[in-house]
């Protein structure tokens, strides 16, 4: 584990995160989607960080690419609605395409600057232990707070997804 | 200097578990003063708590304490305003989450709780929104979600690029003069604009105000605004004096307050127009601590607490007034309604900042402040912005005298009858005798 093989992840990340944005079938989305998924966590395990990466793997590939499975089930993937979205596709990159520039022409362009620094940080691995010590004890209040937004999240979905005719405004 | 400690966030967020668990079963008057209970608490023990907070994460110094407090004002506002009618019964315990994310935000000192507290404020916002599930509020709610989701994916890049330069967490970070640093404090503010609904980040804002239930208009006109601007106080002495910051908070604050204030000259409706002023005040906001004046923290908190009645007070009228807050179903609403017509008025002269409103010495804060800076670019923009939004705000009031009335729908409830009254005695009464605002503000900087 080293710090070519967490820049050879991260690129794959890159490059599967561009095939994702670009693809008009979302069934190939997804596909993509799950490729840059997983090595984004090959990176994270090179860099050390092997619980983050454990947790991309089990939360983002497994269980919130389940739900974009379902949401799937719900999408329109007839040849004509493939046919929109490629029309769609053809004039949507340049917005997005911009913003990334902005951001990474700068990076580029600082790299060989005096006084940069050039060398990536590795840090020293993170243990699952250090971790959960961190979060049950120093951290604890950030994680009951945490627990409040998942609160409103629910709360938030369920009057969503409640039936019944819509009330007046209140 | 007296500090706050967990005990006002502990209580916010456990009547928040307790008001959602009894929803099903309890009324929705035990529902909403059980709520109403916890809000009174954390505003008594944020005011009176003697602990300390030594975490790195949260301070509970002075602004902490003013933020929280003000935070639950503006929750037991939305609480009373909130109509029984077309509430749900969980409610109650989303006023309390947005309260705590609020009280969070304020006593923020870590990238991990600037997070938590915003998103927190976000999602207990977009839940509140759509409570009422119209066409409009879906659609308020949609784009605050879409658009927010945005900012928080914005703020997190930034903080990422800080973090990746220093390793340091803690907004001492952003002090450091890295270029990485300087990108990420650009894209810090950009999604910090995005909460604190300045142009070109200001889209969902309007929507909100008109489409969503009044009580979801004070939580993001008043609360979340009361958080980002005191995490923007704190973040204001570490960013280095050359960097990005001052002048992108200058650029957004004058870009909000020549839209915001332009947008609401020809509108009709109440809650919109108050939507647009909201981003012109966020606006004036801005160009205060784009500015770098001595007293940015006193004028911008106190700018803030003489905001806050003036908005509560025109969200109850137009909550009372439902379908009828415009400028044609407003007309003579002195006449058929003295308390909500008076009050009215009076919140909309303090918005405007005319003297014996507390507005006006908010203003004359704003305008002072950016004097002693040297920096008449911005008070001109701020002078210019301020006589525009006179026009708008008189347009309302002389509606409010017209004889020619129309039937109004309700009388006001007795809790929205409460905040009317509560809010135009802090008005006029602040307005005449600001003396105890000042030295609260004073004794409550970051």
């Amino acid at each position: 584990m080293n710090a070519t093989f967490a820049l050879w992840a991260g690129s794959l990340a890159l490059i599967s995160a561009l095939l994702v944005v670009t693809r008009a079938s979302v069934v190939h989305a997804l596909i993509w989607l799950l490729v840059t998924l997983l090595s984004l966590s090959a990176s994270f395990f090179a860099l050390g960080a092997s619980f983050a990466g454990a947790a991309q793997i089990l939360i983002y590939a497994g269980a919130i690419l389940a739900v974009f499975v379902f949401v799937v089930m719900t999408v329109d993937a007839s040849p004509k609605a493939l046919e929109q979205e490629r029309a769609r596709l053809g004039r949507a990159w340049v917005p997005p395409a911009l913003v990334a520039a902005l951001v990474l022409v700068p990076l580029f362009a600082w790299r060989g600057a005096p006084g940069a620094d050039t060398a990536a940080p590795m840090g020293a691995a993170v243990s699952a232990t250090d971790l959960g010590m961190l979060l049950f004890g120093p951290w604890a209040a950030v994680v009951e707070i945490a627990s409040g937004l998942l609160l409103a999240a629910l709360m938030g979905a369920r009057h969503l997804g409640r039936r019944g005719k819509p009330e007046g405004r209140g | 200097m007296a500090t706050m400690g967990l005990e006002p966030l502990a209580v916010l967020g456990l009547a928040a578990v307790i008001a959602m668990a009894i929803s099903p079963r309890a009324s929705d008057g035990t529902t909403r003063s059980i709520a109403a209970l916890g809000l009174i608490a954390a505003l008594i023990l944020a005011a009176g708590s003697q602990g300390a907070l030594t975490s790195a994460l949260l301070t509970g110094d002075a602004a902490a304490r003013f933020g929280t407090g003000l935070c639950c004002l503006s929750g037991l506002a939305a609480l009373a305003i909130l109509r029984p009618a077309s509430a749900p019964r969980e409610a109650p315990a989303l006023i309390l989450l947005a309260t705590l994310g609020a009280s969070v935000l304020s006593g923020a000192a870590h990238a991990a709780t600037l997070f938590v507290g915003l998103e927190l404020v976000t999602l207990a916002l977009i839940a509140l929104t759509v409570l009422p599930r119209s066409a409009p509020a879906l659609e308020a709610g949609y784009k605050l979600l879409i658009l927010g989701g945005i900012g928080a994916a914005t703020l997190l890049m930034g903080l990422a690029f800080a973090f990746a330069a220093t390793g340091e967490l803690t907004f001492a970070a952003w002090s450091s003069t890295d270029r990485l640093v300087a990108l990420g404090a650009a894209l810090l503010l950009a999604g910090l604009a995005f909460k604190f609904s300045l142009v070109p980040f200001h889209m969902w804002t309007p929507d909100i105000f008109s489409g969503a239930p009044a009580a979801a208009a004070i939580v993001a006109g008043v609360a979340s605004k009361v958080g980002v601007a005191i995490v923007l106080l704190r973040l204001q002495p570490q960013m280095p004096a050359t960097g990005i910051w001052q002048t992108g908070l200058a650029a957004l604050g004058i870009a909000s307050v020549v839209l915001g204030n332009l947008q609401a000259l020809r509108q009709p409706s109440l809650p919109r127009m108050l939507g647009f002023s909201s981003i012109a005040h966020s606006g004036y906001l801005a160009l205060i601590l784009a500015s770098g004046a001595a007293d940015t923290a006193q004028a911008v908190l106190f700018y803030i607490a003489t905001y806050a009645p003036a908005l509560f007070a025109a969200l109850a009228a137009a909550a009372i007034l439902d379908r009828d807050a415009n400028l044609t179903g407003l007309r003579g609403l002195v006449w058929a309604q003295p308390l909500t017509g008076a009050v009215l008025t009076l919140a909309l002269l303090s918005l405007a900042g005319l003297p014996l409103a507390v507005g006006f010495w908010a203003k004359f804060q704003l305008f002072s402040a950016l004097a002693q800076a040297g920096t008449y670019g911005l008070l001109a923009v701020a002078i210019l912005g301020s006589a525009a939004g006179l026009y708008f705000y008189l347009r309302f009031t002389v509606t409010l005298f017209r004889r020619d009335g129309v039937d109004f729908p309700r009388p006001p409830h007795w809790q929205e009858a409460a905040v009317l009254l509560a809010a135009a005695a802090t008005i006029v009464g602040l307005g005449v005798y600001p003396g105890p605002l000042y030295a609260l503000v004073t004794a409550s900087l970051p």
